[in-house]
């Protein structure tokens, strides 16, 4: 059994390098220097003098081998010496060799190597002395050419066990693993090599080391935003008539609905559904509210789209607000036409020629020449006002990039709750002249639009949605509730994460 | 075939598309609806009907309104739009990627959509975005040049809330500063303290984005509640089906 210096690891007597480390077992003590070499090394690692006996020199006679054995060290270099670990504890050098616990004690990382038992090959022992007078001159002549430095020194110094010591840091040993380490181990190992699971609901959630919400907290938050729901589908509102007039989000949707209300009959004002079938049922009622109010004055009416789906969207609005206005005919007060693609260059088209954009309308498939309503209208800057109803920033960004930039047109951002402040800035810049979110500016825009709708005669139909859903309604203040409860949750939980133990 | 068809619809009553409609949307919203519970196949089938519908109706109004137009404009009068048929060449082009040996005839088409997209949105961006953007966030934060007043002092309030809210947002992305020399470490103190006010800056900022999509999704849910309780019970109510 051979104890490998480096790692502890017991390998087998015929091993040649560690079975764990692959560290070299037999080592060559240098000639010239004295420092350990691995045994297939040619040349010294430290000073580069040769160590390999050439074939012609033979291998080291017994004398070598006996001297090294006698005395640790070579009374001559000779050509290389053979160094044999078990030879460096036997009991004729008790007075060089320091006891094995010393060196293990001392220092981290560093410790005696275990006595290596190898046996020399047998070739070597049992090789008879060498009778060719060649090789004795040949040694002769290298002890006379290369002197040993440390020649003297072996009596005080152990310099046999020194040079035995690895020439570097012995890695740590392992640590054992304790049982938790083990159990992560086995779950990572069982996750592994589970079978992949055929449901894609089934996900694997670990344990949190937080508490989390509490059970009955989570429940607590679901009902209210059921609660929040249903006040809002019976159409609970408080009665709030004095600070209605307050909230600037009803401020704004009326400034809107203000700007439009003003708009004399000739004018003309675009509307694009930029806006995906998902959003419909945030951005409709708003969009319908709009639609409406503008049939209501008989402000002439184009819609379009950047989204293939848009223009249906736009088509089911203008064919609910038309059912119930039969002097509102296609053509001659409102016209769809159509989806424009390619977002940056066909509206790059759209700023230029209206034409060049939209050869055929949606519903007629007439050329833009033919339609009453379309007539006169060239360019963008015929238009009067631009509405764009988008569930996305890109959209709008689009139209302020490519279209606001490049012609002064008056543009209006109606989007998505979802993604208003994102385009904040674009209001403040002035680039946008409105901007709303249609949650809460579709209902108070159609509560604008009945408020007004009896001091100015003007017939509205009842939109489906309208009620209950405010900035004062229940729903509102419930998911208000529902904020708070979460934040001032998630609060304690962190500063009970935070204390100590 | 189609006569029996078109037969059978005429005999329909004049409401039968408007009560099947609003039963299919009625079952899909359900179905969609199941989706709180679990990923389940009913939930699948509304989702791919939504995307393949979707994708249908995009086809054909590209078709409709994009390339029918003005390929009945080609065959009507080619010497005079002659270009719709370079167009078109340069279209079919592009289908000819996915043919492997003829792929290279989308290369064109391809650099030419690229080119004409990037040097557009860049050109855009920087003129309607960039430039904009830098010219609003210079804002005086003088009450004065704002109508002076209490309204004055609101809005120079708020111009200063502005820029001081921006640099440390902007300070949070500041990585790498050397802390030798008392300069850089008196840099590096000045920018771990702005940072550590743009990082909660920026927090503010996500919770109102988390609140604006989630009273997105809550009003899609209300209007939905809504076409389920006023529409779909409503025609189970006035006409039993």
């Amino acid at each position: 059994m051979i104890v490998c210096p480096s790692c502890q690891t017991q390998n087998a007597d015929d091993a040649q390098s560690c079975q764990s480390c692959d560290e070299p077992l037999l080592f060559r003590a240098c000639p010239s220097c004295g420092a350990t070499n691995p045994v297939g090394n040619r040349f010294c690692r430290r000073c580069f003098a040769e160590l390999v006996v050439s074939q012609e020199e033979g291998p080291p006679s017994e004398e070598v081998a006996e001297r090294t054995a006698d005395k640790g060290a070579p009374e001559s270099p000779g050509p290389s010496v053979l160094f044999i670990a078990e030879d460096l504890g036997t009991p004729e050098e008790p007075h060089e060799s320091p006891p094995a616990d010393r060196y293990r004690d001392e220092g981290a990382g560093w410790g005696r190597p275990e006595p290596l038992h190898l046996a020399p090959p047998d070739d070597v022992q049992d090789e008879p002395e060498p009778e060719q007078p060649e090789a004795e001159e040949q040694a002769a002549l290298s002890t006379e050419l290369v002197a040993d430095p440390l020649e003297g020194l072996g009596e005080v110094i152990p310099l046999e066990a020194a040079v035995s010591l690895p020439h570097r840091a012995a890695p740590h040993a392992a640590e054992r693993a304790d049982d938790a380490e083990l159990g992560e181990a086995r779950l990572f190992w069982e996750i592994a090599e589970a079978p992949a699971p055929l449901r894609e609901a089934v996900q694997v959630v670990a344990p949190s080391a937080r508490g989390g919400m509490p059970a009955l907290a989570r429940v607590a938050l679901n009902l209210l935003v059921l609660l929040a729901a249903l006040a809002a589908v019976l159409n609970v509102e408080l009665r709030t008539s004095g600070r209605q007039a307050a909230a600037p989000a009803r401020q704004a949707v009326a400034n809107v609905a203000e700007l439009l209300d003003g708009l004399p009959q000739d004018a003309v004002v675009l509307l694009s559904f930029d806006y995906s079938p998902a959003y419909s049922g945030e951005i409709d009622l708003l969009a319908t509210s709009v639609v409406q109010h503008l049939a209501a004055r008989s402000v002439r009416t184009v819609a379009m789209s950047t989204q293939a789906t848009g223009i249906g969207i736009a088509a089911r609005v203008f064919n609910q607000v038309a059912d119930g206005r039969p002097g509102w005919r296609y053509g001659e007060a409102y016209a769809l036409l159509g989806y424009l693609p390619d977002r940056e260059a066909g509206l790059r088209t759209l700023s230029r020629s209206l034409d060049a954009a939209f050869k055929t309308d949606h519903v007629q498939s007439r050329s833009l020449g033919e339609l009453p309503i379309t007539q006169g209208l060239a360019t963008l800057g015929d238009i009067d006002q631009v509405i764009v109803f988008a569930d996305d920033v890109h959209s709008v960004r689009l139209w302020i990039e490519q279209v606001e930039s490049q012609s002064a047109i008056n543009l209006h951002g109606l989007v998505t709750t979802r993604i208003e402040p994102q385009l904040i800035p674009y209001l403040q810049s002035g680039q946008l002249k409105t901007l709303l979110g249609a949650a809460y500016a579709g209902p108070e825009y159609a509560s604008w639009l009945a408020a007004h709708s009896e001091a100015e005669q003007v017939r509205l139909a009842p939109l489906a949605g309208s009620g209950g859903w405010g900035s004062y309604s229940v729903p509102f203040l419930i998911l208000l509730a529902v904020a708070v409860v979460t934040n001032l949750v998630y609060l304690s939980q962190g500063r009970a994460d935070r204390r100590p133990g | 075939m189609v006569e029996v068809i078109s037969g059978g619809l005429a005999s329909l009553p004049p409401n039968a598309a408007a009560v099947v409609g609003t039963w299919v949307a009625a079952l899909l919203t359900l179905a969609t609806l199941t989706f709180i519970f679990e990923n389940n196949p009913v939930f699948r089938i509304g989702q791919y009907l939504l995307v393949g519908t979707a994708s249908g109706y995009a086809a054909a109004t590209a078709w409709n309104s994009v390339l029918w137009p003005r390929l009945l404009l080609l065959l009507r009068d080619p010497s005079a739009h002659w270009v719709y048929g370079l167009f078109f060449l340069l279209g079919l082009g592009l289908v000819a990627r996915g043919l492997g040996s003829a792929s290279f005839l989308g290369e064109l088409p391809l650099a030419l959509l690229f080119g004409v997209g990037a040097a557009l949105a860049l050109g855009g961006a920087v003129s309607g975005s960039l430039l904009p953007q830098i010219k609003a966030s210079l804002i005086s934060i003088n009450p004065e040049s704002h109508g002076g007043g209490l309204l004055g002092w609101t809005h120079a309030i708020d111009a200063l809330l502005t820029v001081l809210c921006t640099i440390t947002a902007l300070s949070v992305f500041h990585f790498t500063v050397s802390r030798e020399g008392v300069a850089n470490a008196l840099t590096h103190g000045l920018m771990g303290a702005l940072s550590r006010v743009g990082r909660q800056v920026i927090m503010i900022v996500f919770g109102a984005l988390l609140a604006g999509a989630f009273l997105a999704f809550f009003a899609i849910l209300k209007s939905r509640l809504d076409f389920l309780v006023h529409d779909w019970i409503s025609l189970i109510a006035h006409t039993g089906f």
